[in-house]
């Protein structure tokens, strides 16, 4: 929670997964744009593989 | 596997913080990059970055970048340094962190398992994937430079010791003087000589003598690469960084062989190939030089003083002027305002302000320019072979060519295997004084039939030497452009 320092509290594991998760995101659009692409475009059926691929690269760098 | 092991440390109090913030901030700076210009990240490009020159590098800092980094890494980061991060303690924090390992270990190796038969012939027909991967990217990357850079041991390995002038120099008093221009960043494509829409040419094409080779492939699509990848006798298929770095090279071999060595340089260094010859940096502004205009100089700068240089020579020359020629994305900087003959131009390195067509017509000025400078080259040379009883030859040729919008990618610096053609089909030019010709049997009609046949840097090594009946080991007729067409002494 953010406190009037702009200070806030976190648990060392979910810092490292909201950080996976922006890396994941935010810093690789045109990594999905490509892989998208490359796993045959953005239809509802495609969407456990995407959803997969998106787990596996957060999950590898949650090792931590 | 190293994205991996940095996020192990970030589990630990002191260096948590650092590791993310370090992580946040060079993914946000890889991700503008790989997403505003089309390129990838990988070795050549991490090399590309420590080898850069301030300039350049300047020419690739916008708002737009500023506001990227800032929105996705700064902002980030100062989240994270403001974070009051609660480690777990002693047997309990070790367990927890083994199970979070665990479970996400088998977690991702499920949903890979799962996912395998999908995944695999996708990452297999896209293989640029793993360079758009950030922070892994950076990460491998950064890892195979340094490795590369440190990795092996500092000692120059000899060639071509035995490299002595051949019988064609006998008898001659004259000197010679071998002027070799490595262009930058030139595209063969948009050289009218080799068939482009726009006149981009207009005095070379009306030079007398010049031989155009109209199909030649580089060795890299970035300075770093292709520069000593060319100078060295490793080839492309046998060429890597630490090789070519620990290796005597041609500007070696020529000295051996007696020759006086000279480079010249209007762009970010030599890349190591001219660690033992004589070396004048000419990118510097000076006050008052009519070549300079703001930050750089133009490349007419390299011509500075070369008719006295080869004038008052005792030596045989040879002088190696390295262009800034068509570097971007600043296109529009590298010509004096009378170039500007193709426009409307982009006049910013800030590519989605601009249109294609204008992009392309600033890149078109730098090629206008670089026509220009050779051409001045040549006649500089023609007048020194004429007035001061020298033989004289010049050889051109770009080190990679450029993008410019063509399926979405700019720049260059693509890894070579899904390079786009523009990327790695570069220019190259020859001309010789008659007497330089004559005295070294060269038959002009036998080169000028091969001006439609493939060649590639690989031929630049073994070509000079050939062009200059240079005897040596080293010398592999077969790569000699000139060895057929040597008529016998």
């Amino acid at each position: 929670m953010l406190n009037k320092n702009f200070s806030w509290r976190i648990d060392a594991p979910l810092l490292t997964l909201a950080v996976s998760v922006l890396l994941a995101t935010a810093n690789n659009v045109k990594f999905w744009t490509i892989f998208i692409q490359a796993a045959g475009g953005a239809s509802l059926d495609k969407l456990p593989l995407l959803a997969g691929t998106f787990a596996i690269l957060v999950c590898s760098s949650m090792l931590a | 596997m190293f994205f991996n092991a940095c996020l192990t440390l970030a589990s630990f109090r002191h260096v948590a913080k650092p590791v993310l913030i370090a992580l946040l901030l060079t993914a946000s700076a890889a991700s503008y990059f790989i997403h505003q210009y089309g390129i990838v990240i990988d070795k050549a490009m991490i090399q590309n970055v420590f080898e850069t020159d301030m300039r350049e590098a300047t020419e690739l800092l916008n708002w737009q970048m500023v506001l990227s980094v800032a929105a996705f890494g700064v902002l980030p980061s100062l989240l994270v340094a403001r974070a009051n991060v609660g480690f777990p303690q002693g047997v309990r924090g070790l367990a927890s962190r083994a199970g979070i390992a665990g479970a996400s270990l088998g977690v991702a190796a499920l949903l890979l398992l799962v996912f395998f038969k999908s995944l695999a012939p996708a990452l297999r027909e896209h293989r640029e994937l793993r360079f758009l991967l950030t922070p892994t990217n950076c990460i491998h990357a950064l890892y195979g430079y340094l490795h590369n850079r440190w990795g092996t041991p500092a000692v120059v390995a000899p060639l071509g010791r035995d490299a002595i002038k051949g019988p064609a120099w006998a008898a001659h008093e004259r000197k010679t003087v071998t002027v070799i221009v490595v262009g930058e960043t030139a595209r063969a494509s948009n050289f009218y000589l080799n068939g482009y829409a726009r006149n981009t040419n207009p005095m070379l094409s009306h030079q007398e003598g010049l031989i155009n080779f109209a199909r030649v492939r580089s060795c890299g699509t970035a300075t770093a690469v292709s520069v000593p990848c060319l100078f060295s006798a490793l080839g492309q298929d046998n060429y890597s960084e630490s090789k070519a770095r620990f290796q005597e090279n041609l500007l070696d071999v020529l000295t051996h062989a007696g020759f006086r060595v000279l480079w010249r340089d209007n762009n970010s260094g030599c890349k190591g190939v001219c660690a033992r010859v004589a070396y004048e940096d000419v990118s510097v502004p000076v006050v008052g030089n009519p070549h300079c205009a703001g930050d750089e100089c133009y490349d007419e700068r390299l011509l500075d003083g070369l008719p006295e240089l080869i004038r008052n020579s005792k030596n045989d020359l040879v002088i190696v002027l390295h262009q800034k020629g068509s570097h971007g994305p600043a296109y529009a900087k590298r010509y004096p305002q009378e170039f500007a003959r193709f426009g409307p131009v982009c006049t910013t390195s800030e590519f989605e302000k601009c249109s294609r067509e204008s992009i392309e017509a600033a890149y078109d000025n730098t090629i206008l320019y670089t026509d220009y400078f050779l051409s001045k080259t040549i006649d500089l040379l023609r007048h020194s072979s004429e007035t001061d009883q020298v033989d004289t030859a010049m050889l051109y040729f770009s080190d990679h060519g450029e993008s410019l919008g063509e399926g979405n990618i700019y720049l260059h610096g693509a890894p070579y295997m899904f390079a786009p053609q523009q990327q790695i089909e570069v220019p190259m030019m020859l001309w010789m004084s008659d007497q330089f010709s004559t005295r070294f049997h060269v038959d002009r009609t036998c080169l000028q039939a091969k001006r439609q046949q493939s060649f590639s840097h690989d031929n630049i090594f073994h070509s000079v030497l050939g062009m200059l009946n240079v005897n040596t080991t080293v010398l592999n007729p077969k790569l000699d452009l000139f060895h057929a067409c040597v008529r016998g002494a």
